[in-house]
């Protein structure tokens, strides 16, 4: 199983769909997709997990470093995911409480427009 | 759950692109002998995955080895090399996770081995 990365632009929100799955042998090309996306833009970034099947603590510090890195960018990371099995993911780690989560990619831009630099 | 079916040993090269395989055999394993529901099934796909990436660092000879066994009432198994505490950040996070979706974890260090064992009870009625 492959990990599908797609990035379009939405009203100047960055938004990262993944779809597939995120473990110990993906997880580096997301770190690397969402590397190439910070360096082109300050933009908020929107990560959409909702085509994710399968996420591990791997790909959970993935996102947690590209979190810091757009932090430090002033920036922000949003995440969209309603999957019983990824939410859980969050909520056993903690990680609910780090991570702006939204129930879509319409909600997650909206909130990161209201919170975001421009671009 | 009859529990008279042989153990499975799993062994695969120690590198990121096998643990999808032993999480896929382990969770069909599972589900076919112990009769977890699909739930319990993810949830032990993803500790053994845990466990997996974790075992990377010390397995032995580059491979990895994992072995599953039916005890009465529960489906058991077993990660070698595993660290048995968290080593870093990342580590932390992948033990809180085992310790989450499995019914019980212990390190087990048996024939100048160290094991994680993960144990899941089996449902009421699984074959």
């Amino acid at each position: 199983m492959d990990l599908r990365l797609e990035t379009s632009d939405r009203d100047g929100t960055t938004v990262l769909a993944a779809h597939g799955e995120i473990d110990v042998a993906t997880a580096p090309q997301l770190r690397q997709r969402i590397v190439e996306v910070a360096s082109a833009s300050s933009a908020p970034l929107v990560i959409d997990l909702e085509g994710v099947d399968f996420l591990d603590s791997t790909g959970l510090g993935v996102l947690v470093s590209g979190l810091k890195r757009y932090r430090t960018l002033g920036s922000d990371v949003l995440l969209v995911a309603t999957r019983p099995r990824i939410l859980k993911v969050f909520e056993i780690t903690g990680l609910t409480r780090v991570f702006s989560i939204h129930p879509s990619v319409d909600a997650a831009v909206a909130a990161a427009a209201a919170t975001g630099p421009r671009p | 759950m009859t529990g008279d079916q042989p153990p499975v040993d799993l062994e695969v090269p120690a590198r990121p692109e096998y643990v999808r395989l032993v999480r896929l055999v382990v969770g069909a394993l599972a589900a076919s002998r112990c009769g977890l529901d699909e739930e319990r099934v993810a949830d032990l796909r993803l500790a053994v995955s845990e466990a997996c990436t974790l075992a990377f660092d010390d397995a032995a000879d580059g491979r990895l080895h994992v072995a599953c066994t039916e005890v009465p009432g529960a489906f058991v198994v077993d990660v070698f090399d595993a660290p048995d505490e968290p080593e870093s950040d990342g580590d932390g996070l992948a033990f809180a996770l085992i310790r989450a979706l499995v019914d019980e974890v212990a390190c087990v260090h048996e024939d100048g081995s160290t094991r994680l064992r993960l144990r899941m009870s089996c449902a009421p009625g699984g074959t």
